[in-house]
């Protein structure tokens, strides 16, 4: 298991590497609480520390924000409720005060005994190992792992990271100076010349998790970075986003990305009107992958099952077919090469926040649905097997079900060939949002702007929604995944470099809310992927 | 563990010693308690069972400073939250270090008023008294109001609580004390008609007291709309009037605002001055459009700015034309426009009819009850959204039909022209990613003319 060569790798900061006597104090408190009483309680702690820092620069300003912030959640399930006391004061006597209130809460709330129960127990290392994981994982865990080993792991650095905050402002300025430079050098005749306004945005997170349980000691330590470079006309905006999970190289804008920023901006600059009605759209794997989030992504979440507010259940369960062959969605937190680039993608880690092994999971499978994905309480609610689901937008919130990198499985087509199945349709390159609808299977898709194809060639023309704003896709979910005419490869332009072949499609670095709050950090992607007779206005 | 007496005293000699200009900071202590209600089936029964139960206790220390810097008529800022375990010097150390490079034009903070224009109350007292207990007690009124409902199926809903004391200072004698509450509850039912047709219908609300909310009312509305949305037809296509609720009013209506603010002039963003036409070829019913910072238990509300200015009643819009632009105390100096209120919930007061009128003041009146997911521009103000469930009134055939699916696509300038409100008023608030919330006070619905629907 353990890793031969060295690697370059974030490593727990003292801070963090400080709390875990703590943790383990507070834990054998609690479970002391639980024996003295006989119950049977199943006993968790999640510690986060996370620091951000931003550098944002203008043709006005320049700003660098950095925060802290850290906190630890005590966690007691009885078997039917998850009780939690979240805070951030933490002396280890306060903690235990805590600890002392959260068992109080329990035995008074606690309903005892019955057939409803469901009681839970963490499983042992040997068994978490018997599950098929990532390379990049289990060559972090130690030989002789047992209950009592702090297992480390740590996000790979291919470039490094940075030294400093100084460092990310520079290299935001870096980005605004090559930005600006681009813009200057735009013909007169550019729609995108006369930018009101140029900025570049580089944020970086590090975020450390500890995690105690019966069966398990865990640590973690997450690098995410992310570089926006946008550029403002007269209300309307082009933009290019990148980031990852890794070390610097995350955040490397190439020439291309530059130009990508003004060519969308002209655009947008340039674009008429569309016409609504139902087209031939060929979806870039952002637009795909949102596709993908939206479709059974969030249909798919344990928790929406378990409340009754998603269709997937019945289908699942009545094994009713929603797609044709291309329709293959998985979710996976173990993307640790993320398309071409050679680090992690977005939405990837270790470990979920209830301390469970990120693992791929088929969503969709030929058309099938597949079970979903869960975190504690919704895969014992539904008795359904867990995966590594669990998140919260931070310490201050509650677990749910959440989507880490979804996307639609690559198919064998390139770029070319999937562009020449299209007699009249659209290409749409920019995701502008996206909203789930699990019980009633609708869809939308926001869209920046579109272009025109005819005959398996861009025409050039661009259009942008009736009313001038961005183009919503709606509809029916399964309608659509029935109307799947192929998918590219990972690579849809054949234009890999290097030894190894990319294993998944690219995911983006996006974002995700839930119940119209709770907002996480999320991948979406896929290959390019082209379908028929979508309902554009 | 350093106390927070201990702060003012190191920003001000640090002050003394001319590493920084100017400093603010804010203590505050968050107690939030939070309920997770789901189904729990047991054979054909649907009970309801706790999910999770959390409390959460968050005491913060955020401290915002400006330094010198450059001396070419820039300064450095600063924010940051401190770490009570955390040494403070070396803190406050790395904080000066950041915010020197983090430039911007210089501004001032603003002399401090000296009495309050508006006084409103912003917490609901209960939760100071007794939070625990008022929370429950909060949870007992939505169970009941659950149990109270005879059709639809029980799903889940959600009860956060949330009660923030604390006090803030700045280095121009500005002392404030702080305390607010707010509240977040959802609801959701399904109604099956089969075993393979069942839809659901979630309604969320965001308030500052209890009293704001009738569970009784979201539960039968998520019941029946839930019923409802298995009646529906696709909407025809093409343009038509879209009679909308308070909650899509606050959202289209607070975009606009971002046309009246001096940053938008600074950072030559889309903007409308004072004294321009607001939206051109206007023939709609008249409104006036202002901030009101004053309305008791309305969470856009506050007695003073962030840095002491006092708030009040601010006319933006007025027969079609800007009345004021918002200039904060950074904008005002940057502009050299006066500084104006720039707080506030968004109100509007217009002499409106009855509901009746709005949906009879067209051939087809499209009526949406709730968007799937409404994607607004605040740079160019258009808006677009899958259509979750609508009623069309057809007039000429003298029919209500229940519609779902497509997508509506408007822009606020061109839509608003011929806007037509209603009598009844009503208050929404809308929360924004960042955990704060905006404030609408107004007419309950509106009529936009000639929105593009494709179906």
């Amino acid at each position: 298991m353990s890793e031969s060569q060295s690697v370059d790798r974030a490593q727990l900061s003292s801070q963090a590497e400080a709390m875990k006597p703590v943790l383990e104090k507070v834990y054998s408190q609690l479970r002391q609480f639980a024996n003295d009483g006989d119950r049977d309680w199943y006993i968790s702690l999640v510690y986060e520390r996370r620091a951000t820092a931003s550098a944002r620069a203008n043709n006005k300003k320049t700003a660098l924000d950095e925060d802290l912030n850290e906190g630890l959640v005590l966690r007691v399930y009885d078997g039917s409720t998850m009780y939690e006391e979240a805070c951030d004061q933490m002396g280890e006597s306060e903690l235990l005060a805590k600890a002392e209130r959260l068992a109080g809460r329990v035995m008074v709330n606690s309903v005892e005994g019955g057939d409803s129960l469901r009681p839970y127990s963490s499983p042992s290392w040997s068994d978490r190992l018997q599950a098929e994981l990532d390379p990049e994982i289990t060559s972090q865990i130690p030989q002789d792992v047992d209950s009592e080993t702090w297992v480390n792991f740590g996000t790979r650095w291919g470039q490094g990271y940075w030294g400093s905050s100084a460092e990310i402002l520079q290299h935001a300025q870096s980005v605004l100076s090559e930005l600006s430079q681009r813009h200057d050098d735009l013909p007169d005749s550019s729609s995108a010349k006369g930018a009101q306004m140029l900025t570049s945005i580089v944020s970086s997170e590090v975020v450390e998790y500890l995690f105690v349980d019966e069966s398990v000691k865990m640590a973690q330590t997450l690098t995410r970075d992310r570089v926006v470079a946008f550029a403002l006309k007269d209300g309307q905006r082009g933009v290019v986003i990148k980031g990852g999970l890794g070390g610097l190289e995350t955040t490397r804008l190439m020439e291309s990305d530059y130009e990508e920023v003004f060519d969308n901006l002209q655009m947008v600059m340039d674009s008429e009107p569309l016409k609504p009605g139902r087209y031939k759209l060929l979806m870039h794997p952002a637009i795909s992958g949102v596709f993908a989030h939206e479709a059974f992504g969030h249909t798919q979440e344990g928790d929406t099952w378990a409340r009754g507010r998603s269709k997937a259940k019945m289908l699942f369960e009545n094994k009713i077919k929603v797609g044709n062959e291309h329709s293959n969605i998985l979710n996976n937190p173990a993307v640790f090469k993320n398309g071409n680039d050679d680090f992690a993608g977005w939405g990837s880690y270790y470990f979920d926040e209830e301390g469970w092994l990120a693992q791929s999971n088929y969503l969709v499978k030929d058309g099938v649905l597949q079970a979903p994905m869960t975190n504690l309480t919704s895969s014992l609610r539904l008795n359904v097997p867990r995966t590594a689901n669990g998140k919260r937008e931070s310490w201050t919130n509650a677990i749910y079900t959440r989507q880490t990198n979804t996307y639609f499985e690559e198919g064998d087509l390139t770029f070319d060939e999937l562009l020449g199945k299209i007699d009249y349709g659209f290409l749409a390159t920019v995701p502008y949002g996206g909203m789930e609808d699990p019980k009633g299977m609708g869809i939308q898709v926001g869209i920046q702007f579109l272009q025109e194809v005819q005959d398996g060639k861009l025409t050039g023309k661009v259009f942008k929604g009736p009313a001038g704003g961005s183009i919503q896709m709606t509809g029916y979910v399964p309608d659509y995944l029935n109307a799947i005419m192929g998918k590219t490869k990972i690579d849809a332009f054949e234009n890999h470099q290097g030894e190894e072949e990319p294993t998944h499609p690219w995911n983006e670095a996006g974002g995700c809310g839930k119940y119209h709050k709770e907002s996480v950090v999320a991948g979406c992607g896929g290959p390019y992927m082209l379908v028929d007779d979508v309902l554009l206005g | 563990m350093w106390k927070v007496s201990e702060l003012e005293a190191r920003l001000e000699s640090l002050v003394s010693r001319g590493e920084i200009n100017e400093w603010k900071y804010s203590e505050t202590e968050k107690l939030r308690k939070e309920f997770y209600l789901i189904q729990e089936k047991t054979g054909s029964e649907v009970q309801v069972g706790l999910d999770q139960d959390r409390m959460v206790n968050q005491s913060e220390v955020n401290v915002m400073i400006t330094v010198p810097a450059g001396g070419d008529g820039k300064h450095g800022v600063g924010h940051r939250k401190l770490s009570l375990k955390l040494d403070l010097n070396s803190q406050l150390s790395q904080l000066v270090d950041s915010a020197k490079m983090s430039q911007e034009k210089q501004w001032s903070l603003p002399g401090v008023s000296k009495r309050a224009k508006v006084r409103p109350e912003l917490c609901y007292k209960g939760l100071i008294s007794n939070f625990d207990q008022t929370s429950e007690g909060i949870l007992e009124d939505m169970n009941q109001a659950i149990a109270s409902v005879d059709s639809g199926i029980f799903n889940s809903s959600e009860i956060f609580v949330t009660r923030t004391q604390g006090q803030s200072k700045t280095s121009t004698g500005f002392e404030k004390e702080i305390n607010s509450s707010k509240i977040f509850s959802e609801v959701c039912f399904s109604y099956d008609r089969s075993h393979e047709e069942s839809e659901e219908f979630l309604i969320t609300e965001w308030n500052c007291h209890p009293e704001q909310f009738n569970y009784l009312q979201m539960c039968q509305d998520s019941a029946l709309f839930a019923e409802k949305s298995l009646e529906t037809v696709r909407p025809p296509s093409g343009e038509m009037s879209v009679l909308i609720h308070s909650d899509v009013i606050a959202e289209i209506m607070h975009d606009s605002l971002s046309h009246l603010r001096g940053e938008s002039e600074y950072y030559q963003m889309p903007f409308l001055s004072e004294g321009s036409e607001f939206v051109k070829g206007f023939d709609g019913d008249a409104f006036e459009m202002s901030l009101d910072p004053g309305a008791d238990y309305m969470l856009g509300s506050a007695s003073f700015g962030r840095f002491g200015t006092a708030q009040q009643a601010y006319t933006l819009v007025k027969n079609n034309k800007v009345m004021g632009n918002i200039n904060s105390p950074q904008f005002a100096q940057y502009t050299g426009r006066e500084q104006t209120p720039y707080l506030g919930n968004l109100r509007i007061e217009a002499k409106g009819k009855p509901f009746e009128k709005l949906t009879a003041s067209s051939d087809k009146v499209l009526e949406i009850l709730q968007f799937s997911g409404l994607f607004t521009s605040p740079l160019d103000l258009t808006f677009s959204s899958e259509i979750r469930l609508a009623r069309l009134y057809d007039n000429e055939r003298g029919t209500v039909q229940y519609i779902k699916g497509g997508s509506l696509s408007g822009n606020l300038m061109s839509n608003l022209k011929g806007v037509m409100w209603s009598k009844e008023q009503s208050t929404a608030h809308i929360a924004e990613w960042s955990g704060s919330c905006k404030g609408y006070i107004g007419p309950k619905h509106a009529v936009l003319a000639d929105v593009m629907i494709s179906s």
